[in-house]
C-alpha cells in the first residue's frame, strides 16, 4: 500500500519535473534556453502547463468509438503503472516481493499495447490508427531482444524476484543467502571473491562482462518500448500530426503523457535493477576503506531505506536523462530501419547473448 | 467476505461477463477486446489457485502477443478497407441447445466427481510456486514435449517466414 | 561470395552504427555542456564567426537585447515641427502608408531647423508602421531631414489601429482655427483674382480646377493641391525657353546628389511660369524642389522647346541611371503628362533630329525608340508599348505639346 501510494505521488511529480527537464536538455543541446518565464529558471513551467491541461474540455471526436476512445488512456496508464508494483525501491521497501516479479513486469508492459490499440482504433483518424499500428509492430518486435536479456539476467541470476537479483548485486547478499559468493567478473577460476567488496564491481554488468553488451541491448529495446525517439514513429510529429494520442486532448492526453514518462522510468527502473545494482552503491569496498557500506545503509534500517532510494532513484533518473539525451541527439528510425534493427541485429545478438550467458554462469560456479 | 473472496468473485465475474459479451456482440473488435478481458479475467483466477506462473504466462502470451496480433489483423484486414465489422448470428436455437446441454453436463460432473473430496486438494499448496521445481521438472520429466513444441515452434517460425519472405529472391517456386 | 560480402556488410553496419552513434552524443554532450554560457553577438564579419558554434545564442528577449546599429532602419519618426509638408514621402512611399492632410497657412509659420521656411501645417500626418515595407524612400525624400528611421523595432501593440501613428501635433481646434483662417484668406484672394482675370484671361482654365489656386503671381505656394495628383508633372513644362535653360544647368549639378534636400531657394523663380496646363500649379512649387530629389527626374522629358530638350534629354539621359522614377504618373493627374522614361542615351540624341523634324512629336517620350525611331514617330506610340519592358512611356502627353506650341 505504501509502495503503491510512493510511487502514484513519486510518478507524478517525476513527470512534471522530467518534462521540465526534456525541455531543457533540447534547449541546451540546441544552444536554447527552454522554459524560463515561470518560476525560478522556469521551474514551475510544466507545472503551469499542467494546470492548463487540466482544465481543457475533453474533447471527444463525434465519429470516435467512444468505448474504446474512452478507456484507452486509462488502461495505457493502468499498464504502465502496474509495472511498478513489484519494483523494489530499497532493500526493504517493495510493492510485491513476487516470486515471478520480472515475468510480471514483461507480461504487464505488454498491456500497454492493447490501450494504444484501442486508442489508435477508437480515435477512428488515420493518424491515430496508422500510429497505433506502428507502434504495436514496434512494441511487439523490439519486446523480443528486451524479453532476451531479461533471460539472460536471469540465467545469471537463477531467479526471476526482483529483490532477489538485487540482492546478488549487494554487500548484503549475504544475509538473505550465507552461503553466496560473488567473484570479479563472475570467473570463480580467478579466486578473487568480491562479495564483501560489492559496489560496482558485483553490478550485472561487472558480474559477467557479456551483460555490458546485454545493457545496451537492453537500453536500445526500451527506447523502444517506450516509444521515444530515435523509435518514436508511432508518435512521428512531422507525419503522424501526433501518431495514436492525436484525436487526445486534456485530461486524456495528459494521462498519455504520464504514461510515456512513466514507462520511460519504469523501464529504466528495470535496467538499474537488472543490470546496474538496484538500490546498491557504486562505491566498492576498498580493503578498510568500507566505501559500499558507508553509502548504503543496512537492509531494514532508516538508512538502509534512505540510500537505497537514493541510489535506486539517483541512477533510474540518470538513465531517463541518458534517453533525453539519445532523443535530441538521433533522428529517427524509418518502419523498415527500425525492423531492421531489431530482427536483423538486436535478436540475433539477444539470442547469442543468451548461450553465452548459460556458458558463462557455467564459470559462475 | 474477506478481500480476497470478494477479489475471487471480481476476477470471477470479469470472466464470465466477457465471455457472455463475446457471444452476444456482433462487433468482432469488441469481442476481441472483450477476450482479452477474459484472459485477465482467468489469469486472475490462476493467481488464487497458487499458479503465479501460469498466471502471467497466460498474459504474456495470450494478451502481449496473440489478442494484440488478432486485433492487429482485425485493423488491417478491415477498417483500412471501409468495411463494417460485423457478424451474423447463424443457428440460435442449435448453439444455445448445445452450449446448455454442456453447461449442464460440467455442472454434473463436477458435481458428481467431488473434487473437493480428492486427497491432493485438501494439501497446503504453498502460497509460493516452487519455480525451481517447476523448472527442473520442465526439463527432465516433461523434456520430451517441452523439445517436440520447441521445434513445432520452429517449423512454424520457417514456414512463416518462408510465405511472407521476399518471393522475388526466392526465384519462381516461391510464387 | 555473395554471403561473405553480405557478412561484411552487415558488421560494417554495425561498426559504423556504433561510430556514428557515440560521435552524435559526443556532440550534443558538447552543446549542453556549453550550454552554461552565452555566445556573444558577433557580426558576420568577424573572423572567428563560424568558429563559436556552441553555447546559447538565444537571448531573452524582453530582458535582454541584442545591440542594433544607431542607425537602423525600424520605425518611423517625424520631427513634425522640421516638416514641411511638401507631401514627398508620401508619394514615394511604395505602399502609401503616409497618409497627408496638408493644411495651408496664410503665412510662413516658421522655419525649420535647417532654414527652410515652413508655410502648410500637417492637419494630419500618420504613418501606418503596419503598411510600411520600411524601405526607406520616404527619408531620403524628405528635403528636410525631419523624417528618420530610428533604431526602435519593438513597436508591437494589441490593437491594429496602434500602428497607425499620427505625428502631427495640432489639436481640433487649432485645425479649424486655421481652416477658417484660410477660408478668408482665400476668399481675399478671390477677389483680388477677379480683378486680375479681367486682364489675364487665358490663364484661367489651367488654373480653374484647382480651389487654392493662388494668383499665378506667386507660383512657388501653389503646391500641394490636396489631391497629391501633382505629383509629375511639375517639371515638365517649366521648361519656357528662357527659363528652361537655367534649370538644366541645375539639374546636371544636382544629378551626382539627388539626395539632398536642402531645398535650393533659388530655384522657385523658374517655376514661375506658365502653368500651362492647370495641373502645373501644383507641379510648380516641386519643380522649385526637384533639382534636388532625383525621383523626380521624371519629368524632363517633355520639353517642348526644340532646343532645350536636347539639352534636357542629355541631362536626363545621365540620370537615366537614377531612374527613381516613380511612375507615379497615373492616369488620374490631369494631364500629367509624360512619364519621365527616359533613358537610353541614344535617345537623347535622337530626339534632336526628330525635333527638327516635327515639334510637336517631341514630346512624346523619345523613350524608346532606339534606334531609326526618327521616322515614325506618330508611330512612337504604338512601339511603345511593345517594350513593355521599358515601362517607361506614357504616352499620355499630347495635351502638353499643344500648350508648350502655344507658348513658343
Ligand atoms: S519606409 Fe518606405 S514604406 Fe515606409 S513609409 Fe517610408 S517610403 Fe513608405
Ligand atoms: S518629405 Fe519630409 S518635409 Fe516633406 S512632408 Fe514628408 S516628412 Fe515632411
Amino acid at each position: 500500500m505504501y509502495a503503491f501510494l510512493f510511487f502514484l505521488i513519486f510518478l507524478l511529480i517525476y513527470t512534471v519535473f522530467a518534462v521540465y527537464a526534456e525541455r531543457k536538455i533540447s534547449a541546451f543541446i540546441q544552444d536554447r534556453y527552454g522554459p524560463m518565464e515561470t518560476g525560478y529558471y522556469g521551474l514551475l513551467q510544466t507545472v503551469a502547463d499542467l494546470l492548463k491541461l487540466i482544465q481543457k474540455e475533453d474533447i471527444v471526436p463525434f465519429k470516435a468509438d467512444k468505448k474504446l476512445f474512452k478507456p484507452a488512456p486509462v488502461i495505457i496508464f493502468l499498464a504502465v503503472f502496474a509495472g511498478f508494483a513489484v519494483l523494489p525501491l530499497t532493500s526493504d521497501f517493495a510493492g510485491s516481493s513476487a516470486q515471478i516479479g520480472i515475468f510480471y513486469l514483461l507480461a504487464i508492459v505488454s498491456l500497454d499495447v492493447v490501450g494504444i490499440l484501442m486508442a489508435g482504433w477508437g480515435s477512428n483518424s488515420k493518424y491515430a490508427l496508422w500510429g497505433a499500428m506502428r507502434s504495436v509492430a514496434q512494441i511487439i518486435s523490439y519486446e523480443i531482444p528486451l524479453g532476451l536479456m531479461v533471460v539472460c539476467v536471469v540465467m545469471i541470476s537463477q531467479t526471476l524476484n526482483l529483490q532477489e537479483i538485487t540482492y546478488q548485486q549487494s554487500i548484503w547478499w549475504n544475509q538473505i543467502n550465507p552461503e553466496a559468493e560473488n567473484y570479479l567478473f563472475g570467473i570463480k577460476a580467478l579466486g578473487i571473491e568480491t562479495t564483501n567488496v560489492g559496489g560496482i564491481l558485483t553490478w550485472n554488468i561487472l558480474r559477467s562482462p557479456l551483460m555490458l553488451i546485454g545493457f545496451v541491448i537492453f537500453f536500445i529495446s526500451s527506447l523502444a518500448e517506450s516509444n521515444r525517439a530515435p523509435f518514436d514513429i508511432p508518435e512521428a510529429e512531422s507525419e503522424l500530426v501526433g501518431g495514436f494520442h492525436t484525436e487526445y486532448s486534456g485530461f486524456r492526453w495528459a494521462l498519455i503523457m504520464l504514461s510515456e514518462y512513466g514507462m520511460m522510468l519504469l523501464v529504466s527502473f528495470l535496467a538499474v535493477i537488472l543490470f546496474l545494482g538496484g538500490w546498491n552503491s557504486f562505491l566498492p569496498n576498498i580493503g578498510s576503506v568500507k566505501l559500499a557500506e558507508w553509502t548504503s545503509g543496512e537492509p531494514g534500517t532508516l538508512a538502509g531505506h534512505l540510500w537505497g532510494a537514493f541510489w535506486m532513484i539517483s541512477k533510474a533518473l540518470f538513465l531517463v536523462a541518458v534517453q533525453m539525451w539519445v532523443r535530441w541527439t538521433y533522428p529517427r528510425l524509418r518502419l523498415d530501419q527500425l525492423m531492421n534493427l531489431s530482427w536483423k541485429y538486436l535478436t540475433p545478438a539477444s539470442i547469442l547473448l543468451v548461450l553465452l550467458s548459460a556458458v558463462w554462469r557455467l564459470l559462475m560456479i | 467476505m474477506e478481500l480476497e473472496a470478494i477479489l475471487f468473485y471480481f476476477f470471477a465475474g470479469i470472466t464470465a461477463f466477457s465471455v457472455l459479451f463475446i457471444a452476444v456482440t456482433r462487433n468482432i473488435l469488441y469481442a476481441a477486446f472483450a477476450l482479452i478481458l477474459t484472459f485477465i479475467g482467468v489469469a486472475g483466477l490462476f493467481v488464487f489457485m497458487g499458479a503465479e506462473f501460469i498466471a502471467i504466462t497466460q498474459i504474456l502470451v495470450y494478451v502481449g502477443g496473440i489478442l494484440v496480433l488478432l486485433v492487429f489483423g482485425i485493423m488491417l484486414t478491415h477498417r483500412l478497407k471501409g468495411q463494417k465489422l460485423k457478424t451474423d448470428r447463424y443457428q440460435m436455437l442449435f448453439g444455445f441447445l448445445i452450449s446448455a446441454g454442456i453447461f449442464g453436463l460440467f455442472i454434473q460432473s463436477i458435481h458428481s466427481g467431488a473434487f473437493s473430496n480428492l486427497p491432493w486438494v485438501d494439501q497446503e499448496y504453498s502460497q509460493e510456486v516452487e519455480l525451481k521445481s517447476f523448472g527442473l521438472s520442465l526439463m527432465t520429466d516433461y523434456v520430451l514435449a517441452f523439445e517436440v513444441i520447441g521445434i513445432l515452434l520452429l517449423v512454424a517460425l520457417i514456414g512463416a517466414v518462408r510465405i511472407a519472405g521476399n518471393a522475388r529472391k526466392e526465384g519462381t517456386d516461391a510464387a | 561470395m555473395e554471403a561473405a560480402d553480405d557478412m561484411k556488410g552487415y558488421w560494417r553496419n554495425i561498426r559504423t552504427a556504433v561510430d556514428t552513434l557515440k560521435t552524435g552524443l559526443k556532440v550534443t554532450a558538447k552543446h549542453m555542456k556549453d550550454a552554461r554560457t552565452q555566445r556573444t553577438a558577433i557580426v558576420p564579419e568577424a573572423d572567428n564567426y563560424f568558429e563559436k558554434q556552441n553555447a546559447i545564442f538565444t537571448v531573452q528577449y524582453p530582458k535582454e537585447k541584442l545591440p542594433v546599429p544607431d542607425h537602423g532602419r525600424y520605425k518611423l519618426h517625424n520631427e513634425i515641427d522640421d516638416c514641411i509638408v511638401c507631401d514627398k514621402c508620401a508619394k514615394v512611399c511604395p505602399v502609401d502608408c503616409i497618409d497627408i492632410i496638408p493644411l495651408r497657412a496664410v503665412e510662413e509659420i516658421g522655419k525649420t531647423s535647417d532654414g527652410t521656411p515652413r508655410r502648410i501645417y500637417a492637419e494630419k500626418f500618420n504613418i501606418d508602421m503596419a503598411k510600411c515595407c520600411f524601405c526607406g524612400l520616404c527619408t531620403t525624400v524628405c528635403p528636410t531631414e525631419c523624417l528618420t528611421m530610428t533604431d526602435e523595432y519593438d513597436f508591437s501593440a494589441y490593437d491594429f489601429e496602434e500602428h497607425n501613428v499620427p505625428f502631427a501635433n495640432m489639436t481640433p481646434l487649432e485645425i479649424l482655427q486655421k481652416k477658417k483662417e484660410l477660408e478668408e484668406f482665400n476668399k481675399q484672394k478671390e477677389a483680388a483674382k477677379a480683378l486680375k482675370r479681367e486682364e489675364v484671361v487665358p490663364e484661367e482654365k489651367a488654373a480653374s480646377g484647382a480651389k487654392p489656386k493662388v494668383g499665378a503671381a506667386k507660383p512657388a505656394f501653389k503646391p500641394r493641391v490636396p489631391g497629391a495628383k501633382p505629383k509629375v508633372v511639375g517639371k515638365p513644362q517649366i521648361p519656357a525657353k528662357k527659363e528652361g535653360e537655367e534649370p538644366s544647368g541645375e539639374e546636371s549639378q544636382s544629378k551626382p546628389k539627388p539626395v539632398f534636400k536642402p531645398r535650393v531657394p533659388g530655384a522657385k523663380p523658374k517655376v514661375v511660369v506658365k502653368p500651362e496646363m492647370s495641373p502645373g500649379k501644383a507641379a510648380e512649387e516641386e519643380s522649385g524642389q526637384e533639382p534636388k530629389s532625383k525621383p523626380k527626374p521624371v519629368v524632363r522629358p517633355k520639353v517642348q522647346p526644340k532646343k532645350q530638350e536636347s539639352e534636357e534629354s542629355n541631362e536626363t539621359s545621365d540620370k537615366a541611371p537614377r531612374p527613381v522614377i516613380k511612375p507615379k504618373v497615373p492616369g488620374a493627374k490631369p494631364k500629367v503628362v509624360v512619364k519621365p522614361k527616359v533613358p537610353t542615351k541614344k535617345v537623347a540624341e535622337e530626339p534632336k533630329e526628330q525635333e527638327a523634324k516635327s515639334k510637336p512629336r517631341p514630346v512624346m517620350k523619345p523613350k524608346v525608340q532606339q534606334k531609326k525611331d526618327e521616322a515614325n514617330q506618330s508611330e512612337s506610340k504604338t512601339e511603345l508599348p511593345k517594350k513593355a519592358a521599358r515601362p517607361v512611356i506614357k504616352p499620355k502627353i499630347k495635351p502638353k505639346n499643344t500648350d508648350s506650341d502655344k507658348e513658343e
